[in-house]
């Protein structure tokens, strides 16, 4: 039924508040960076179009709040996604430690039905903070991500704009993969069994 | 204008009348219905948003979310978003698209609508916003008008072609005026639906698939699955669809008759639920095509249908009838079809514009629509609908199909 088109893919960021999921997808999407910190609301939606292998594709980027308040809204916003990008900062201990629990909670919220196969990409940001004030190693983040299922790995700077364009770039690839998966039978125009099938209504309308 | 948007339960855009912004529209959607979905207690779904300028519907009919925006002060459709989600399982059935959606929440479902769905989402949209196309306003079909005698001859022979596998047959017009409706006697447990044949006429009139050069193509004969969900979401009819030519000198010389605009081709339906049917279907086709064209008082009353003489003065602009039994209308033919009424718990309703008053009210087993001159006073409408009813009333056998 239908020829080449815009395939739209949905991404959705999570993590502990104050990561920069939101700077991570304004540095990619508006190539900005702002200092000042405002705590997401909900959720926040922006699209990026982008070329992969010569396909046309348009990501729906979901950019969620981190803060334990919102996370009520968490079935609404995983549902559905193509791809997941946990983000963690690499000075903060605890927003790494958490990634797992965020991992298991999309998985458990999305109703995700192939677990092991679902893509997702972990993202450890603030990589331009001095080399002092870091508490995670690239050692110790490659190991959680191979145990995790060999989960592509990224360490990036939204202030600086290091690795985010190489980051969603496998975002998309991984997110086209799962999309193009999907098998669906071709012949829709099954026949009403008219002997086995009531109608709908009973009453005629002409 | 209106502003019609559907997505799918995930959030991912499937169709915007208006395009603009659609990605982060269809997010923002998703998030607010969702909100209602799963986090109130108990769980409810959100119907509207009404704001000073604005009026924002809602229907979620899994797995599909549907809105419209209207300006406050538009006569909005209530029907609208259902007479949507009825065309897209139209294209697909039920059980196709949900089998889909349970297997692929993620399933982006613009990959399934071609470039001829669209256009009939656009025409469909187009005449929600504007309320131009009398069947969706008035949830009724317009007949052509025919001597009744005439017409029962049609209908007896449209019968006796009629076989098993033939489920439903309509002759009408190019413009969709019923001429003859057929259901078949031995399934006569199985209806049709109005809303299920105004998608059929949008589809046949709005897609490319049918015209050529903006003519329907009538030296061709198609052959349609398409589901009508109100009859049964589950599956498919297979449908023969045929236009006539009447406007070709032969059969003028024929039938001795001048020529005449009136009428100028002919639309022969015919629905089976067997896949493999159409070589049966096209035989019925034919033979009906052949004994409407080659009777001179059918072709006649077809060619040059019967003139509805209202007895109603000049100062009415244009008039819709709908029998409200038979779910049928007759419209004048200026009519520009502007908004239905409402009549929600009232019989008469009157509606001032600048030029023009828009008047209508029940009677009987009818409702009268009137737009009349702003002068003219409003004591007379009674009275003019009252005989508009007589009308209607002694010369409804030859006016609707019974």
């Amino acid at each position: 039924m239908a020829g080449q088109k815009k395939t739209l893919l949905k991404v959705i960021i999570l993590g502990d508040t104050e990561v920069g999921k939101t700077s991570l997808m304004q540095q990619f999407i508006n190539g900005k960076f702002s200092q000042q910190y405002k705590a997401t609301i909900g959720a926040d939606f922006l699209p990026k179009d982008m070329i992969i292998d010569d396909k046309n594709i348009t990501m729906q980027i979901w950019d969620t709040a981190g803060q334990e308040r919102f996370q009520s809204l968490g079935v609404a916003f995983y549902r559905g996604s193509d791809c997941c990008v946990l983000v963690y900062d690499v000075t903060n201990l605890k927003s790494f430690e958490n990634l797992t629990s965020w991992r298991d909670e999309f998985l458990i919220q999305a109703n995700i039905k192939d677990p092991d196969n679902f893509p997702f990409i972990i993202i450890g940001n603030k990589i331009d903070l001095e080399e002092g004030k870091r508490l995670i190693s690239t050692k110790k983040a490659q190991a959680l991500s191979n145990s995790l299922g060999n989960l592509p790995y990224f360490e990036t700077s939204a202030k600086e704009s290091v690795n985010i364009d190489q980051a969603f770039e496998v975002v998309a690839r991984c997110a086209l993969k799962q999309e193009e998966i999907m098998e669906f039978n071709d012949d829709y125009t099954d026949a009403v069994n008219i002997n086995v099938d009531d109608d709908n209504y009973n009453n005629c309308a002409c | 204008m209106i502003n019609y948007i559907i997505i799918s339960s995930s959030g991912k855009p499937i169709y915007a009348f208006d395009n603009n912004n659609i990605i982060v529209y269809s997010a923002i959607i998703q998030s607010i219905v969702s909100y209602f979905t799963y986090s109130t207690s108990p769980n409810q779904l959100i119907n509207s948003i009404k704001n000073n300028n604005s009026f924002i519907n809602f229907a979620h009919y899994n797995p599909f979310i549907l809105i419209s925006i209207s300006p406050i002060n538009h006569h909005h459709n209530p029907s609208s978003l259902s007479i949507l989600y009825n065309y897209l399982i139209s294209l697909l059935s039920k059980p196709y698209i949900d089998k889909i959606f349970n297997k692929y929440p993620n399933f982006d479902f613009t990959k399934l609508l071609s470039n001829s769905d669209i256009l009939t989402l656009n025409s469909i949209c187009h005449d929600l916003s504007l309320n131009n196309n009398p069947i969706f306003n008035y949830n009724s079909l317009q007949t052509l008008p025919i001597n009744y005698k005439i017409r029962s001859k049609i209908n007896s022979k449209f019968n006796s072609l009629s076989t098993s596998n033939l489920l439903f047959g309509l002759i009408t017009t190019s413009n969709f005026k019923l001429i003859s409706i057929l259901k078949n006697i031995q399934n006569s447990n199985h209806n049709l639906h109005i809303s299920d044949l105004s998608i059929l006429f949008k589809i046949i009139s709005s897609s490319n698939n049918f015209k050529l050069n903006s003519q329907y193509i009538t030296n061709e004969t198609f052959w349609l699955p398409i589901c009508l969900p109100k009859f049964n979401s589950n599956g498919h009819l297979y449908t023969l669809i045929q236009f006539v030519e009447l406007n070709d000198s032969r059969y003028q010389q024929l039938h001795s008759i001048s020529a005449n605009n009136n009428t100028d081709k002919l639309l022969i339906i015919l629905m089976s639920p067997f896949k493999d049917s159409f070589n049966e279907l096209k035989k019925i086709s034919n033979n009906l095509i052949k004994s409407l064209l080659f009777n001179k008082k059918i072709f006649n009353s077809i060619y040059n249908p019967l003139s509805i003489n209202l007895p109603i003065p000049s100062s009415i602009i244009s008039y819709t009838i709908k029998n409200t039994s038979l779910l049928q209308f007759i419209e004048s033919p200026s009519n520009s079809s502007s908004s239905p009424l409402n009549f929600k718990n009232s019989t008469i309703i009157i509606e001032n514009y600048s030029n023009y008053k828009l008047f209508a009210c029940k009677l009987s087993n009818y409702e009268i629509y009137l737009k009349i001159n702003s002068s003219t006073p409003e004591s007379q409408l009674l009275p003019i609908s009252k005989s508009i009813l007589n009308y209607c009333i002694s010369n409804n056998h030859h006016l609707f199909i019974q």
